[in-house]
């Protein structure tokens, strides 16, 4: 089975600050994982990196078996537009934009004609098809990320990175949102990953990685 | 969706700035417009109107106001000048050719000219219909005054005493016992022809009833002026000016001279006078021009800071975009695009308004009335002027956009 991702001995060092060493890992495409640790360890570096946000300062990051780490800024763009969907903990939607045209945005930014039946057919298969027509300021953040879960998806991209998209929520949403997750990525063939510090999502997912706590 | 769209969504949603925005640069640009559309004309006018005039002989009186009177045709005349100086004038070797202008009545606001053919030549009209007049009971009508009156070939009117020289038409003595007949109408010139009545001189004499035979020994006071002259039941032919073409441009350098040192009589060049008057014009302009300039300065400033603060407050949609995959490129352009279309409606808008202020201008005072002046009337500087003003726009973009190249996109993860 063909990898999605795969770390190797990959160094991260931002200025003045000790470097981040990532344990060598990989993830098969279609499966799903969980990257854990406490805060400052590096989770939200690693997914920065793998969505080729970042480059590191040593070692490989291998996107959809394509080497990525040594791209230019504009190539790991061009990936990422591709084959990544991003949800984030707290950034979620262009205010400017209805939800369904911030939808349509994900897929002008990929390079996708606009197709109006998918985000449709999408936002009524995720229960948010009432949302449709109203702008990001009117939801409320568990709504808001939920549509931003639908912007990551709606590409149809092969790696969904989503950063604590639970840490915020009570215990009854975060498992709806972890659900929700796991279904539409499977229902698309995407492999999840989501790094956290929120343990509750433990259970639920084969692979984990645990990173180790920055150094003193 | 694009980036259009997405530029139009952040337009609408900050309508009021976009619009102040929008408005400041519509109003330094139509005071510009304005400016351009005036000095143009002016110095049209100015151009086409003294052609093939060398000089102006009129009564004693500011040449300036025989120009504006007898070659513009918006002030009053001076005065009269008698037979004894025109035939010496025609007769004069330095002198090429001359047309009388004699005047003191109007119909509705419009001039009766009393006149020869050949001041048609001069102004080269063309007749739409009818004749030229002949005899003394005949008229032929500028478009202007044949669209403004309804006056038709054949039909008959009469003419007041006085002449419109400012705002509207004068109210004055009706010469009930002398019938003007219209024998033709001119094409429209776009020129001061288009708002004369011209019939012959002796037609102008006659209304005033006083068609004496000129006493060559009478010593006439030539500086009254017309009113006086119909009251006195002149006792000479009188015209109110002569227009000179020079037989050799040496005749620039005397004859004006001599003219001067006649009694009664003033010579006035229609090219000096026009220089002067714009030169008189040319300081309110300036002011104005200063004003224009520092309006669209304000404008431009107001725009650097409305994309400037905008860019602030969408930093986390444009680090959205760009960890959507939107290369840097579309950022910058979304910014620069936003300028360009500030900068294009205030444009627009400002040229709309430049010409709208400049036709009430024209249509409401009766001198620029009497110029022809318009505002329906393209000009080449106004292509400048909206690529100028789109350059400024792109021009105050700039820091803007060099912003959006900035933001970097790995903090979309870590920052809130
Ligand atoms: N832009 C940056 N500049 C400098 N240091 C940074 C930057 N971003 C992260 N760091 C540092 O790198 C380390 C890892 O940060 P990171 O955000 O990846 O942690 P995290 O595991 O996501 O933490 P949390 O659970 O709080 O989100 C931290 O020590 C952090 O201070
Ligand atoms: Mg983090």
């Amino acid at each position: 089975m063909s990898e999605i991702l795969a770390f190797h001995g990959v160094q991260k060092q931002y200025p003045d600050r000790p470097v981040i060493r990532f344990p060598d890992w990989r993830l098969a495409a279609g499966n799903h994982g969980l990257v854990l640790g406490p805060s400052g360890c590096g989770k939200s570096t690693l997914l920065a990196l793998a969505g080729g946000l970042l480059t590191p300062e040593r070692g490989t990051i291998d996107l959809n078996g394509e080497t990525i780490s040594g791209l230019t800024e504009g190539e790991r763009d061009r990936r990422r537009a591709r084959l990544v969907g991003l949800v984030f903990q707290t950034l979620h939607l262009v205010s400017a934009l209805s939800i369904a045209n911030n939808l349509a945005l994900a897929q002008y930014t990929a390079g996708q004609p606009i197709d109006r039946q998918r985000i449709r057919h999408l936002l009524a298969a995720m229960g948010l098809e009432s949302m449709t027509n109203r702008m990001p300021e009117t939801l409320s953040q568990g709504q808001a990320q939920r549509i931003a879960i639908a912007r990551a998806l709606v590409t149809r991209p092969k790696l969904i990175l989503a950063d604590e998209p639970t840490s915020a929520l009570d215990d009854a949403s975060a498992k709806r949102t972890a659900s929700l997750l796991l279904e539409q990525a499977g229902t698309c063939g995407a492999s999840l990953l989501i790094a956290t510090h929120d343990h509750r999502l433990r259970g639920i997912f084969p692979t984990v990685l645990e990173l180790e706590p920055e150094p003193a | 969706m694009n980036i259009w769209r997405l530029t139009l969504a952040y337009l609408a949603r900050n309508a009021l700035g976009t619009a102040l925005q929008v408005a400041l640069l519509a109003l330094g640009v139509a005071t510009i417009t304005v400016l351009l559309l005036l000095g143009q004309q002016l110095d049209d006018r100015g151009r086409s109107e003294t052609r093939g005039i060398d000089l102006v002989v009129g009564a004693n009186g500011s040449p300036l106001q025989i120009i504006l009177s007898s070659v513009f045709h918006v002030d009053a005349p001076t005065g009269n000048i008698g037979d004894r100086d025109v035939d010496w004038l025609r007769e004069h070797p330095l002198v090429a050719g001359t047309i009388p202008l004699s005047m003191g009545d109007s119909y509705q606001g419009f001039r009766i000219i009393g006149t020869e053919h050949s001041l048609v030549e001069h102004y080269a009209a063309e007749l739409r219909e009818g004749e030229l007049w002949e005899g003394n009971h005949q008229v032929t009508i500028g478009a202007e005054v044949a669209a403004a009156t309804g006056l038709a070939v054949g039909d008959t009117f009469h003419g007041v005493h006085g002449i419109a020289s400012g705002d509207g038409p004068v109210r004055g003595e009706l010469h009930d016992d002398h019938d003007y007949e219209v024998a033709g109408i001119l094409e429209r010139r776009g020129r001061v022809v288009d708002r004369l009545i011209l019939g012959s001189v002796e037609s102008v004499w006659h209304v005033h009833g006083h068609l004496h035979e000129s006493d060559a020994n009478h010593d006439h006071d030539h500086g009254h002026g017309h009113d006086e002259a119909a009251d006195d039941d002149g006792k000479t032919r009188e015209i109110t000016a002569l227009l000179i073409s020079y037989r050799s441009p040496l005749a620039a350098v005397t004859l004006p001279r001599m003219v001067n040192s006649r009694p009664g009589l003033q010579a006035a060049s229609p090219a000096q006078e026009t220089s002067r008057l714009i030169g008189l014009l040319g300081v309110g302009l300036d002011a104005l021009r200063l004003f224009g300039g520092v309006l669209l300065g304000a404008a431009v400033l107001g725009l650097f800071v409305g994309l400037y603060t905008a860019l602030r407050q969408r930093r986390h949609d444009m680090m959205l975009l760009r960890a959507m995959g939107a290369p840097k490129r579309v950022l910058v352009g979304q910014v620069l695009l936003e300028a360009l279309l500030i900068s294009l409606l205030g444009a627009l808008l400002g040229l709309a308004l430049g010409h709208l202020a400049m036709e009430l201008l024209a249509d409401g005072f009766a001198q620029a009335r009497q110029m022809a002046l318009t505002g329906r009337l393209l000009l080449i500087e106004e292509l400048y002027l909206l690529l100028g003003v789109l350059g400024i726009g792109l021009v105050a973009a700039l820091i803007p956009a060099w912003q959006a190249y900035r933001i970097p996109v790995a903090n979309a993860l870590t920052k809130r």
